[in-house]
C-alpha cells in the first residue's frame, strides 16, 4: 500500500473509528484497513488510546466530590493560602529569632520563654490566615444578592472552627450586623 | 444550595439550586476531563459555581435551560484551562529541578504501578495535548456530545469541531504506536 495512501486516509480513520462515515465512505476504509498493516495498527491505537483516556477521565471524576459554594471554600483556601502562610511563618520565625536575638537590652527585663513550640505558632498562623481568606469570602458572598445565607455559614464556621483569631470577633461583628439588618 | 435569586433588572427568578441538580453530573465530567485531577476539578467547579451565584441573576435572567448550561459550561472550560496551564507552569519547573517528578510520582485515582503502561501513556498524551483539542475530544468523547452541540457550546464551527477532534485522537494514538504499546486484538 502507498504511503500516501495511508498519509490520506489517517484523518479518515479516526472518522471511521468513530462511525461518523457514511456507509461508502467506511466501506472504502475498511478496504483500505484490511488491507494495509499500518493502518490497521494505527486504527487499533485509535481505539486503545481512546479507551485509556476514558478510564483515565473516569478515575478523575469518580475522586471529585459534590461541591457547591458552601463545600469546596475551605479545601480551596486553605490550598491557596498555604504557601502565603508558609512565607508568614518563614517571616515570623525570623522575627522573632531577630527579637529574642538583638531586640533585648541590659535596661529591659529578660523576656519571659514564651510557652508554645514552633509546630503551634505554625499552626496559629495557618488558623489565621485560613479564617482571613474565609472571611474575606463571606464578605464577597453577603454583597452578592442571594449570597447571604452561604456568608453567615462561613462567619459561624469561622466563629466555631478559629474562635481565638482576629477574623472570629470580625465573623461575629459580621453576624450581629447582618441579624440586625434583618 | 437555596432555591434562588431574582434578576434586579426585571425581578425575574432564576432557581439557582435547579441548575445546579441539572448540571452537576455533567459539569464534574468536564471538570474531571480537561483537569485530570480531582482537586483542581473540584476548585475549578468551585469557581464555576460561585460564578454562576454572583452573575446568574443577571446573566441567567431569561435563558432557556440548555442557554444556561451552555455559559456555566463555558466558564467552567475556561476556569479549567486556567488551572491546566498553571498546573503545568509548575509541573514543567519541578521537573528541571528534581528527574524523580515524572518517575516518581502517583496518578489521581492509580497507584503507578496499578495503571497500564498505556494508560500512562495516554494520560501523558492528554497532559500535553493542545487545549482546543482537549475541549472537543473530552466533550465529545466523555460527555458524549456531538459535533453539532459542541460547536454550539463553543461557538465555533462544527468543521472546526471534527478537525480538531481528529488532530486530537492522532496525537493521542501516536504515543502507543510509537512505543510499541498497541494491542492488536484492539
Amino acid at each position: 500500500m502507498a504511503p500516501e495512501t495511508c498519509d490520506l486516509i489517517a484523518e479518515r480513520l479516526v472518522d471511521y473509528a468513530d462511525r461518523e462515515l457514511s456507509p461508502a465512505e467506511a466501506a472504502g476504509v475498511a478496504e483500505h484497513v484490511a488491507a494495509c498493516p499500518a493502518c490497521r495498527r494505527r486504527l487499533a491505537a485509535l481505539r486503545q488510546s481512546l479507551a485509556a483516556a476514558q478510564g483515565v477521565w473516569q478515575s478523575v471524576a469518580d475522586e471529585v466530590r459534590p461541591t457547591g459554594p458552601t463545600t469546596a471554600s475551605r479545601r480551596r483556601s486553605a490550598r491557596r493560602w498555604l504557601p502565603r502562610v508558609g512565607v508568614a511563618v518563614t517571616a515570623a520565625a525570623t522575627l522573632l529569632f531577630a527579637v529574642a536575638r538583638f531586640g533585648r537590652t541590659p535596661e529591659t527585663a529578660p523576656v519571659k520563654p514564651v510557652a508554645m513550640t514552633a509546630a503551634q505558632v505554625e499552626r496559629e498562623i495557618q488558623d489565621a490566615g485560613a479564617a482571613q481568606a474565609m472571611l474575606l469570602v463571606g464578605d464577597q458572598l453577603a454583597e452578592t444578592p442571594g449570597g447571604r445565607p452561604y456568608a453567615e455559614a462561613r462567619f459561624y464556621y469561622i466563629t466555631e472552627h478559629y474562635p481565638a483569631t482576629s477574623a472570629a470577633a470580625e465573623a461575629r461583628a459580621r453576624l450581629a450586623a447582618l441579624t440586625e439588618r434583618g | 444550595m437555596h432555591t434562588g435569586t431574582s434578576d434586579p433588572r426585571t425581578g425575574d427568578r432564576v432557581d439557582i439550586a435547579a441548575i445546579y441538580e441539572a448540571t452537576w453530573p455533567r459539569l464534574r465530567r468536564i471538570a474531571a476531563g480537561l483537569t485530570l485531577a480531582a482537586a483542581d476539578a473540584e476548585d475549578a467547579l468551585h469557581d464555576a459555581y460561585v460564578v454562576l451565584l454572583q452573575r446568574g441573576p443577571t446573566a441567567c435572567s431569561g435563558m432557556s435551560a440548555t442557554d444556561t448550561e451552555r455559559w456555566l459550561v463555558r466558564v467552567l472550560v475556561n476556569r479549567c484551562l486556567l488551572l491546566h496551564r498553571r498546573r503545568g507552569r509548575w509541573r514543567r519547573w519541578l521537573a528541571r529541578s528534581a528527574g524523580w517528578w515524572r518517575s516518581g510520582r502517583t496518578v489521581t485515582g492509580e497507584s503507578g504501578c496499578e495503571a497500564s503502561e498505556a494508560r500512562q501513556v495516554t494520560r501523558a498524551a492528554l497532559e500535553n495535548l493542545p487545549e482546543d483539542e482537549r475541549v472537543c475530544v473530552v466533550l465529545r468523547h466523555f460527555c458524549e456530545l456531538d459535533s453539532a452541540e459542541i460547536a454550539a457550546l463553543l461557538e465555533i464551527p462544527a468543521g472546526t469541531v471534527r478537525s480538531r477532534l481528529r488532530r486530537g485522537r492522532l496525537a493521542l494514538a501516536e504515543p502507543l504506536l510509537a512505543k510499541g504499546l498497541v494491542d492488536h486484538g484492539a
